[in-house]
């Protein structure tokens, strides 16, 4: 998806004045572009990357610079001092936060052609790119003009992916031995195992069984807790240092709220069939005929509009949540970045570590909270289906 | 500032738009959430529901079993509750009867005490009576025998054997009525 993007940077601890050097000479004509830069008239390079997609040998990638007068990542990162692409630059900092195709591990060497030195890189295990995808723009199968909302399609897997596989590693790493342990009715021994035990024993009698009554709760209990832990665990994955957050990631977080709505539409169907479910989604009103007429087909739609919303709201809460978070604590390192060549940094570093670390603190606690606003929101929906009005 | 280093990020394709939707990512992250599911269920929510539930069985029949346990010591000890207060008025029903028992004995052995006093003391009086007897015959006999043998030689005569007896035995009637 990022291919060959932020990967040619020379890595700043070996070489750091070296590339501020260059950031600077980059810039050299005072224009904020680079000269040597092609643009075609909508703005994208024709020459950003050379033939086997790297960058050059500036340590700046073509492809960064932009049509237009719009000030510039490159520019920014001149202004301050600091090269594209420097671990404190803010577009290193931010790009943290999002989905990529290789990590970040400070000290790591380099791992895949092209990437430098702190990149540990995906296989691409798919013939698409961004560039040629199989779905998007100039897709192979279907093409439609690139928006800002549905990206190409290319079935590589990225580092959201990735976390996600050790996310659902770990939870089954924790839940098949403890399910062995309390196989027979025997007590959990250990505290670790005895913390999952009140989790689970938790989940489901504060939030299933409320949200979706004692008799049909048990039915939809592993759902709710397969939820709840791969949230929980996503999210803490993101308190890692050089791994990120899978539920910052608005198409991860729809991926669940799609598996909720499919429950929450199978289970209410199931109940009162395709059409029951569909008439249940109006509540019954004592009015005059005529009104009723008029008025059931207006609730109906936005009932039913409200039913997608507010799974579309699932999803966003928890992206926004998480990824407002870590965006957060990125702003707050890269005002180290920002005044890394000024003397302001000996008040602004120290000050900037604890507010990380305060924010960190909020994020363990948002991680925990929003696990559990999503279980408990899917438990209500699902309850929701069962028990209408 | 940090919009221009977004904005510049995401144009410069080093990063997706935040709420770009990637429909392989998605597909992905579906599928390893119902893989996930699928492997947990079996594996995992199964067992942990059956073993929950086993549990809570057990707990049940663990309450269940002491209360019917509390009951019966409950029970237990109303009896044995009820068994002390029966052995105390049986202790003193024991003590009274064996009071009044001893009271009897006390009574009998004070009576047949009595009786053997007054029969030692009636056999003390009738062999005092029967030796005064004796004497009184005694000295009757001596002062008959002297008295005779003075009369005798007062009259001159002998007194056969026969006289001698009857005399003594009228003196000794006179005597006994005399005394």
């Amino acid at each position: 998806m990022k291919k060959n993007s932020l990967r040619s940077v020379v890595a700043p601890q070996d070489d750091e004045q070296q590339t501020t050097q260059e950031g600077l000479e980059h810039d050299k004509d005072g224009s904020g572009h680079d000269e040597g830069h092609g643009h075609d008239e909508d703005g994208h390079d024709e020459d950003g990357h050379d033939e086997d997609g790297h960058d050059d040998e500036h340590g700046h990638d073509e492809g960064h610079s932009h049509g237009g007068d719009a000030a510039t990542t490159d520019d920014w990162n001149d202004d301050i001092g600091l090269a594209m692409g420097h671990y404190l630059s803010p577009d290193k900092l931010i790009g943290h936060v999002q989905d990529s195709d290789h990590f970040e591990l400070p000290a790591f060497p380099p791992w895949g052609k092209g990437y430098s030195k702190g990149e540990l890189s995906i296989p691409q295990i798919s013939p698409y790119t961004d560039e040629s995808p199989m779905m998007g723009e100039n897709g192979t199968v279907w093409a439609y003009q690139k928006n800002d909302f549905v990206g190409p399609v290319t079935f590589q897997p990225t580092k959201f992916v990735v976390l996600e596989l050790i996310g659902a590693l770990i939870v089954a790493a924790i839940f098949i031995p403890y399910a062995k342990r309390i196989k027979s009715g025997n007590r959990p021994v250990g505290r670790f195992w005895n913390v999952i035990d009140v989790m689970v024993c938790y989940i489901r009698d504060e939030v299933a069984v409320p949200g979706i009554g004692s008799a049909d709760a048990k039915r939809f209990l592993p759902f709710i807790w397969t939820i709840f832990f791969f949230v929980l665990t996503l999210n803490l994955l993101g308190m890692v240092p050089g791994l990120g957050a899978a539920t910052g990631s608005i198409s991860v977080t729809s991926a669940l709220a799609i598996s909720v709505f499919f429950v929450v539409m199978s289970t209410g169907i199931r109940k009162m069939g395709f059409a029951g479910f569909l008439k249940a989604q109006a509540p019954h009103l004592d009015i005059n005929p005529v009104l009723k007429i008029i008025l059931i087909p207006m609730i109906w739609g936005i009932e039913v509009f409200g039913l997608l919303i507010k799974h579309a709201v699932l999803a966003v809460r928890l992206f926004a949540n998480m990824f407002a978070g870590h965006l957060v604590v990125g702003v707050f390192v890269a005002f180290i970045g920002v005044t890394w060549h000024t003397q302001l940094i000996w008040g602004v570093g120290p000050a900037v570590i604890v507010a990380t670390i305060a924010v960190n603190v909020l994020e363990l606690l948002v991680a925990f909270i929003q696990a559990y606003v999503f279980a408990f929101l899917t438990s209500l929906f699902i309850g929701a289906a069962i028990h209408p009005h | 500032m940090l919009n221009q280093s977004l904005a510049g990020l995401i144009a410069s394709g080093a990063a997706s738009p935040p709420l770009e939707l990637r429909v392989d990512t998605l597909i992905f992250s579906l599928l390893i959430f119902i893989g996930l599911l699928a492997v947990l269920f079996k594996f995992a929510w199964t067992p942990i529901v059956e073993g929950l539930d086993a549990r809570e069985k057990r707990m049940v029949d663990d309450i269940d079993a002491a209360r019917i346990a509390k009951e019966q010591a409950e029970a237990q000890l109303t009896a044995y509750q009820e068994k002390m207060a029966g052995a105390d008025g049986e202790a003193s029903a024991l003590i009274a009867e064996a009071k009044s028992t001893a009271n009897g004995v006390k009574e009998k052995i004070m009576a047949e005490a009595a009786a053997d006093a007054q029969k030692t003391r009636e056999r003390a009086l009738a062999e005092i009576e029967a030796a005064k007897t004796a004497a009184v015959r005694d000295l009757a006999e001596s002062s008959v025998d002297s008295a005779v043998s003075l009369a005798g030689s007062i009259v001159g005569r002998s007194l056969d054997k026969s006289d001698h007896a009857d005399l003594i035995e009228k003196s000794l009637e006179q005597f006994t009525t005399g005394a």
